[in-house]
């Protein structure tokens, strides 16, 4: 299989770049405000992209069973990462970063792809697809260390990312969606425990949905403790959580009742996007952007410089760009035959596409702020790396989807 | 496809399984995606407008610049009150914090108290995100001052703010008022009228009466401000709009009129004077002694000066010409004297029926006179001012009559003059007025005797009683006195209505005030040259407190009245002592009239004040 180290999915790479170099247009416009322009910022994003294509190239030299191979390790490696990183000061509030030095990155970041990588494995080993919640147990336990773990950094966004993952993991092993849903359900207990009526509603719901299910007794066991529990626990829970993530979720309920605290954000993103009408302002233009109106403009709130400069018809471009690369990712697991690989692919789409949508909907105030970096356009090394690592693995998925026989 | 042997066949991942689990997940990032681009469409397509809105308002702010308030003139076109370029400092701070910060680096700079900033600080609270209003009369060191701090302290403003100017403060104080910051209340009072905190507004005198039309109209710079709320700079679209200028009042004022009556009258006497041309109301002369300084308050007015001001116990902020009253004392002889003549309850040339014997015996009381003047008819009587006679013409009128023409003839009423908080003049309104006011039978019918001669129950403003000789010599008509200079012909009020012989009576009395030997004006008349024949009034009040306030009313030339004159000297004694400043003005503004020039104009007139107390006319 010589031709594998060369040959390339040009339409992938192409999307990847294009996206990439749209971002650092974005920041090369998100550093010129009214107060000073200030270069470093796309600069750096751009040789970061000189390290990210390196990296993909050296990916792709790589085999597939090699990685397999390396997956164990790896996960366990990113697990250490994750514990050592809480033991690093934290910045703004959160303890994400390992740094040695300038020199730093996010684990959180290759420990997703890690967990990808360990769930695949788990997948492939299956003989029938996981029916019941009972089988769910042993990924539900490889996405929940790291997803536990991330929480006490804390970073609420990267464990939401985590539970979608599981949820898009379980569902290519061939799990029912229905149980997917099931094993979901605390989640939603959690969300609904600031409300009694509306929780109760959603348990008698719930227990609807599985008298007409007949599942076996372990679901019914699951389904109902846990809820439960969640409904119980969940208010101590939320006093656990950093004053910063409440506020961001009270805000999210309500942005304009703190227009001048932690409702800025969003109400400031939402003008700007807003004002952006169907052409935008043009590009360089964006007045929320250039006095300064604008918060956390390089990285969370990339696409709401988009939204302002190039409007509405800039955000279709976008999430054009974005579907094409996502129905790519799906194309590709759907044609390795190999259940590692396949999943692999499918475990980056939900990766990506869980990016996507939380980022750009927290812009527009459909999702609670996060901090989750927008793929391949945020300011951000470590992430721009991950990005294309996730790219370099499609393309070797692509490459090798009719497996050599052994 | 042969079936395989592989050992994952028969898990999920044969084709067919793949194949159906790929399309739901296309459905779910399609539908996700459609879903996103539902809400970018919501807030871009649909809320543009508001939020083009919300995004130009949080933009832009606009910056209030004051607008040149009306200039006044004289009625000569001279200036009265004026605008000089001037420099304001504001402050634009971005956060409450901020504010303070700022303020402590400028204290320094700006001589701020505790009590200014205290002040600012709530200027703050009131109108947050408007510029507060530090100082609005910066010299040029300060300014420099302020401009090297600009880049330390971006919310500075440095704005030009025309700065009200009168050139003669002292001479026209009382006339012009002044200006100064709108304060909180005023602010309330006048919502949805266009004031902001920080605002000129007129508060007294004609600054106020006529604030609406001297104000002019605010314009505004119209800056990009950053999410701190620093400014950019300005904002591309629409950067500037002027003020526009407020409407220039022109007065009926004399300004060298003014300024002589600030010269002449004894500066540490308070009083006033008034002058009116007794053919139209037009107010020629209005000042009050002492005055102030009204460029004081223009500026940034220290809490010391303001308790100067108030404190001051010859009270300068009062217009004494309007807002103090004084019993006219023997110059409401020519009432008196003109009520009798209406009824008819005297015949001019006969004698009352007792002589003057230096008083007069009513009942078991003596009503003392000031001299001994024998018989006397009715112009001797106002001539040489004896009260004798008009105790007996007050005891024929009666004391109904009196107040029945006093009504009649407004002395219990505003002028009218357009200037605010005129005070009424007091007079009884009836006879009951006395029963309701000392109990029934516990007054004497002696008051009818005083109220004769012009004094108990009486008191009246030097602008009434100007009023009233005003219309002695203009043919019986009361007029609105007027301040502003217009066409429309002058707003009568009352008539008096006595026939031309009667007035003509009343005119030669004063004339022969002035100029009869006998006249109580005639040794101070005549200390300086008179080029005019100026007839008078003296009046000579007694009070309880030390030495008699002086009145004297003087009118010129008699042939052709064009100018009345009444002074009111505190405390000055005899009202004959107070001729010379009244027959002086008169003079000076014939002479003004007639061409000749002021240095032709003679030096200050002996004004004596030290007379006796005794001294009364």
């Amino acid at each position: 299989m010589r031709r594998a180290a060369t040959e390339q999915n040009w339409y992938l790479l192409t999307l990847a770049v294009a996206l990439a170099l749209g971002g650092i247009a974005l920041l090369y416009s998100a550093s010129q405000t009214a107060t000073g322009t200030d270069a470093a910022y796309w600069q750096f994003q751009l040789i970061w992209l000189f390290v990210a294509l390196v990296v993909y190239a050296f990916i792709g030299v790589v085999p597939m069973r090699w990685i397999e191979k390396i997956t164990r390790p790896a996960y366990v490696l990113s697990l250490l990462m994750l514990v050592a990183v809480l033991a690093f000061p934290a910045i703004s509030g959160a303890r994400s970063w390992i740094r040695f030095g300038a020199v730093g990155f996010q684990p959180s970041e290759f420990a997703k792809i890690a967990t990808i990588l360990v769930v695949a494995q788990w997948v492939a080993r299956l003989k029938t697809p996981p029916h019941g919640l009972t089988a769910l147990v042993v990924p539900a336990f490889l996405v929940g260390i790291p997803a536990a773990l991330t929480l006490l950094q804390p970073d609420l966004g990267t464990a939401i990312v985590y539970v979608l993952l599981l949820a898009a993991l379980c569902f290519w092993a061939g799990t029912p969606p229905v149980v997917v849903l099931l094993l979901l359900s605390p989640l939603v207990s959690v969300l609904l425990t600031f409300s009694l009526s509306l929780w109760s509603l959603y348990v008698l719901a719930l227990g609807g949905l599985l008298f007409l299910l007949r599942p076996p007794r372990s679901t019914w066991i699951y389904v109902g403790a846990t809820n439960l529990l969640m409904g119980i626990v969940a208010l101590p829970l939320w006093n656990q959580l950093a004053g910063y993530q409440k506020e961001r979720l009270l805000i999210f309920l309500q942005p304009e009742s703190d227009p001048r605290g932690a409702g800025w954000n969003v109400i400031q993103s939402k003008v700007a996007i807003g004002s952006g009408g169907w052409f935008g302002k043009g590009f360089l233009e964006g007045t929320q952007k250039r006095l300064a109106f604008l918060p956390e403009r390089h990285t969370d709130f990339i696409f709401s410089v988009l939204g302002e400069e190039l409007g509405f018809l800039g955000v279709l471009v976008a999430f054009t760009l974005f579907g094409m690369l996502l129905l790519e990712g799906v194309r590709i697991a759907e044609r390795n035959p190999d259940p590692y690989a396949s999943t692999v692919a499918f475990g980056l789409v939900a990766l990506m596409a869980s990016h996507l949508a939380i980022n750009t909907a927290m812009t527009v105030g459909m999702m609670p702020i996060t901090g989750l970096p927008l793929p391949f356009v945020s300011k951000g090394g470590s992430f721009l790396v991950v990005c294309f690592a996730a790219v370099a693995l499609w393309r070797k998925i692509w490459i090798e989807r009719m497996p050599a026989r052994r | 496809m042969p079936p395989s042997f592989d050992r994952r066949a028969l898990s999920p991942f044969d084709p067919l399984s793949r194949n159906r689990r790929a399309h739901l997940a296309r459905l779910t990032i399609l539908v996700g995606l459609v879903v996103l681009t539902g809400g970018f469409f919501r807030l871009q397509v649909v809320q543009h407008a508001a939020h083009q809105a919300q995004s130009t308002s949080n933009q832009v702010r606009s910056i209030p610049l004051a607008a040149p308030r009306g200039f006044m003139y004289d009625r000569d076109g001279e200036i009265i009150a004026e605008n000089l370029p001037a420099y304001s400092v504001s402050l634009m701070p971005s956060s409450d914090r901020d504010l303070r910060a700022d303020m402590e680096s400028l204290r320094p700079i700006l001589d701020l108290d505790d009590m200014d900033i205290v002040e600012l600080e709530r200027q703050y609270e009131l109108a947050p995100g408007q510029p507060i209003l530090l100082d609005d009369a910066l010299d040029y060191r300060t300014l420099s001052l302020l401009e090297e701090k600009r880049n330390e302290i971006p919310g500075i403003l440095l704005q030009p703010k025309p700065r009200r100017v009168y050139p003669h403060g002292r001479a026209t104080a009382h006339l012009t008022g002044y200006v100064a910051q709108i304060s909180e209340k005023e602010l309330g009072e006048r919502e949805g009228s266009g004031y902001t905190a920080g605002d000129i507004l007129g508060k007294t005198g004609l600054e106020s009466m006529y604030e609406a039309d001297l104000r002019g109209e605010k314009g505004a710079e119209y800056v990009e401000v950053d999410a701190l709320g620093r400014r950019i700079r300005p904002w591309p679209e629409q950067p500037f709009q002027a003020p526009s200028r407020g409407n220039d009042l022109h007065l009926t004022v004399d300004l060298d009129l003014q300024r002589r009556a600030a010269e002449i009258f004894p500066a540490d006497r308070r009083g006033a004077v008034v002058a009116i041309d007794p053919r139209n109301g037009d107010v020629l002369l209005l000042y009050s002694s002492p005055s102030y300084d009204p460029n004081v308050f223009s500026g940034r007015l220290t809490s010391d000066d303001w308790r100067r001001l108030i404190d001051d116990p010859s009270t300068p902020l009062l217009d004494r010409a309007i807002q103090a009253r004084y019993a006219p004392g023997s110059v409401f002889k020519l009432a008196t004297a003109a009520m009798a003549m209406m009824l008819g309850v005297v015949e001019p040339d006969e004698f009352e029926d007792v002589p003057c014997r230096g008083g007069y015996q009513f009942g078991s009381r003596w009503f003392g006179c000031h001299a001994v003047h024998g018989w006397a008819a009715l112009q001797d009587a106002i001539i040489t001012s004896c009260d004798t006679y008009f105790y007996q013409v007050g005891l024929k009128l009666g004391l109904e009559e009196i107040t029945r023409f006093g009504r009649a003839w407004q002395f219990d009423q505003k002028t009218g003059i357009d200037l605010p908080n005129e005070a009424a003049g007091l007079f009884p309104e009836s006879v009951e007025w006395y029963d309701e006011t000392y109990g029934e039978g516990r007054w004497g019918s002696g008051v009818v005797l005083n109220l004769a001669i012009g004094q108990g129950e009486i008191a009246l403003t030097p602008l009434k009683l100007a009023q009233f000789v005003a219309a002695v010599v203009n043919g019986g008509e009361l007029l609105r006195p007027r301040l502003r200079q217009t066409d429309a012909p002058p707003e009568i009020a009352a008539s008096l209505g006595l026939s031309r012989d009667q007035f003509e009576i009343l005119r030669t009395s004063m004339s022969g005030v002035v100029n009869d030997w006998r006249g109580t004006a005639y040794l101070r008349a005549h200390y300086t040259p008179l080029r005019y024949t100026i007839g008078g009034k003296s009046g000579t009040t007694e009070h309880n407190a030390g030495k008699p306030h002086g009145w004297f009313v003087a009118v010129g030339p008699m042939e052709d009245p064009q100018i009345v004159v009444a002074v009111v000297v505190e405390e000055g004694g005899s009202g004959s002592a107070q001729s010379p400043i009244a027959i002086d003005l008169i003079q000076t503004y014939l002479d003004d009239r007639n061409g000749i020039a002021p240095a032709e104009s003679p030096p200050p007139p002996p004004i004596a004040l030290s007379e006796s107390a005794r001294s009364t006319d």
